[in-house]
């Protein structure tokens, strides 16, 4: 596969487990943790696409913001190219937040309404002091709407006069002041339009190429996951189950989740095949089921090895991880 | 041919805001049949949720449903009395929306807003409703229902609210459902499981239902016939293997063609309809969506077209539906 060097992003082991009570004094009573990421470990070489797919409560969102450094993880390692940034702190943090940037889902509660468009997207230029003057500011804003495809007619406007897709475009410029490597996208689709879904889609794709980025693309939906990313990890509370090539993924699924979840999406063709269904719901991440987190909703269970032992994932010979006992050979 | 359910004519809903006058339905007509699915699907502002509210006369001030006519079972209901309205709502059509949890109240035992319904409409004493309540939530698929309703909506998954809402909109044996994006805010396999139910509940009632989304492979699963909204007309109209073999209007073939398809390969950009959904106060002269159409030309611009019979049970309204033919 892929040799080291070529690594943007390695993430092992990482933990991010969130007292179940909010404040302090309930937490006395009730230590209860929501195990909201439990052991997550995968990579992504540079200049490509990692698509990560779960429904909530998978611990999407949760491992994007560990990443950012949004949120400090319980344990494990997050390696970027090769210094480990679990723990960085001040100056080094921040130095961090100029490769590393977030798209959120809904552009209108991550713009501030008070401020107009310019003043937003000026912002990390003035924290990060990329600008030397106002006029390179205002050189370098209307760069920047340009290459989201807005008229830096918008710079004077708000949010609110805004349409969403044009929002998400702002959310993308803002991204991009900082000249990052990395963007982590977190649903960035989800809150838009049919119609607009596919410009800020190709948008994405286009600014991967021009700028030769790498991206964690965190969505629900598989169809638009599969268009974006070159390989994709599927996560089912807390924890990957599987990651494969987006080909052989959809094409030869190995884990009985993702077989489920490829099963149940709907493909817009009246001739399509009815929907499997899988039954019953997520379970609490509280007090996740034993052995594999699946084993209560899975039909290939092989025994009691199933809701014993934890699977740990075996990496087959065409590059899928998977982590699920059948798989793996045991209990054979 | 199935007997008509609801058949709605000339339909002109608008609101009167301080922007301007919103046309957000502007004269449309459609009809159900007994046991049919009808989707509605549009994007965001197309009319589709106010089309289902001017149907369940639930239009607010400064909202009116202008002119038009809506018959149900033969009855015309934008000269019912409100009083009148509020015996027909839950008992001969209901509706379900897309948040349960802003639809339920959350200081009420889910059990409790059931039985509200049936003593509402029906004379039925409070232990038989309380078994009735017990055999609904049993229909809709929730486990233990015995215990389930002495819980409060919040104790509930997103999946189990929104099972709860069809329970109560089909408590009293509606002739007619409008489920108004019921699943979008719910994951994919809840909204299997969901669709399986309504699929089953459809199959053993008889009702009919008017499906609205915005989601164009939900309706490809469940619906008999569909009509495609656009900026508060409908824009087309056929039964749905054929509208997703050929489409007869531009934005119909725009979206069909705009959503990332999982069993298609190696499509590297999707093709997009440029631009943005219109203000519905600001519309563009003739054609709404002609500022947007790659197959626009002069007369689109002057002549309004109205949706037209292109052939028998297929609509459109696009000048140029003729030539769109294989």
């Amino acid at each position: 596969m892929n040799n080291n060097n070529n690594l943007l992003v390695e993430v092992t082991g990482l933990v991010k487990y969130f007292p179940a009570r909010g404040d302090w004094f309930a937490q006395l009573f009730d230590r209860r943790q929501i195990k909201a990421v439990d052991g997550v470990s995968f990579s992504i070489p540079k200049g490509t696409t990692l698509g990560l797919v779960g429904e909530s409560g998978s611990g999407k969102t949760t491992t994007g913001r560990l990443i950012a450094r949004l949120t400090q993880p319980t344990a494990g390692h997050i390696r970027y190219e090769g210094e480990d940034i679990a723990t960085l702190d001040g100056k080094r943090l921040k130095s961090l937040r100029r490769s590393v940037q977030m798209i959120f889902q809904d552009p209108s509660s991550s713009l501030n309404r008070r401020k107009t468009v310019g003043q937003i997207v000026s912002e990390p230029l003035r924290i990060h002091e990329l600008v030397p003057d106002k006029q390179a500011m205002k050189s370098r804003l209307a760069e920047l709407m340009g290459m989201v495809g807005l008229s830096h007619h918008f710079l004077n406007r708000y949010p609110h006069e805004m349409s969403g897709g044009q929002r998400q475009r702002v959310g993308i410029a803002c991204a991009l002041a900082v000249e990052p490597e990395f963007i982590i996208c977190d649903e960035p689709v989800t809150a838009l339009d049919v119609s607009i879904q596919a410009q800020i889609l190709n948008l994405l794709m286009d600014l991967q190429d021009e700028l030769d980025l790498t991206y964690l693309f965190i969505a629900h939906d598989l169809s638009v996951v599969k268009h974006v990313s070159e390989r994709i990890a599927v996560m089912y509370l807390g924890k990957i189950v599987e990651v494969a090539d987006k080909k052989t993924l959809f094409s030869d699924p190995q884990h009985p989740y993702t077989r489920a979840l490829l099963g149940a999406i709907p493909r817009p063709d009246p001739r399509a095949e009815k929907r499997a269904v899988l039954h019953g719901e997520v379970p609490s991440p509280i007090d996740p089921p034993s052995g594999c987190r699946f084993h209560p909703r899975c039909s290939e269970q092989i025994g009691d090895i199933c809701s014993t032992k934890e699977p740990d994932g075996i990496t087959l010979p065409n590059g899928t991880f998977v982590a699920c006992h059948p798989r793996s050979g045991e209990g054979k | 041919m199935k007997s008509q359910l609801l058949k709605v004519r000339d339909l002109v809903t608008r609101f009167y805001t301080e922007e301007g006058v919103v046309r957000a339905v502007d004269g449309n007509s459609f009809h159900l049949g007994a046991e049919e699915t009808l989707g509605i699907v549009g994007e965001s502002g197309s009319g589709k949720t106010v089309t289902g509210l001017s149907i369940m006369g639930l239009i607010e001030n400064p909202g009116r449903v202008e002119s038009g006519s809506i018959l149900f079972q033969g009855e015309e209901l934008l000269e019912k009395t409100p009083q009148e309205m509020l015996r027909l709502r839950g008992k001969e059509i209901a509706m379900v929306f897309q948040d349960p949890m802003n639809s339920l109240n959350p200081t009420l035992k889910v059990g409790e807003q059931i039985a509200r319904v049936l003593h509402f409409h029906t004379p039925l004493s409070r232990r038989e409703a309380k078994r009735r309540v017990v055999e609904l939530l049993r229909q809709v698929e929730i486990p233990e229902p015995e215990k389930r309703i002495g819980n409060y909506p919040y104790q509930l998954s997103g999946g189990m609210r929104q099972r709860v809402l069809i329970a109560m909109a089909i408590s009293c044996n509606p002739a007619m459902l409008i489920l108004d994006e019921p699943t979008t805010a719910l994951d994919v396999t809840i909204e299997a499981q969901l669709f399986e139910l309504v699929d089953k509940l459809k199959a053993e009632f008889g009702i009919g239902i008017i499906l609205i989304t915005h989601d164009l492979a939900v309706i490809a699963n469940s619906c008999d016939r569909v009509i495609v909204m656009y900026a508060g007309r409908i824009v087309e109209e056929a039964p749905v293997v054929e509208l997703y073999d050929n489409p007869l209007h531009p934005y119909t073939r725009g979206l069909l063609e705009s959503i990332p398809q999982l069993d298609k390969e190696g499509q590297k950009r999707l093709p997009s309809i440029p631009g943005e959904v219109p203000e519905l106060i600001t519309l563009p002269k003739g054609c709404n969506f002609s500022p947007r159409c790659k197959y626009v030309m002069d007369r689109c611009i002057q002549d309004d077209p109205p949706l037209m019979e292109i052939a028998p049970g297929r609509k459109s309204a696009c000048w140029k539906a003729g030539e769109f033919g294989e």
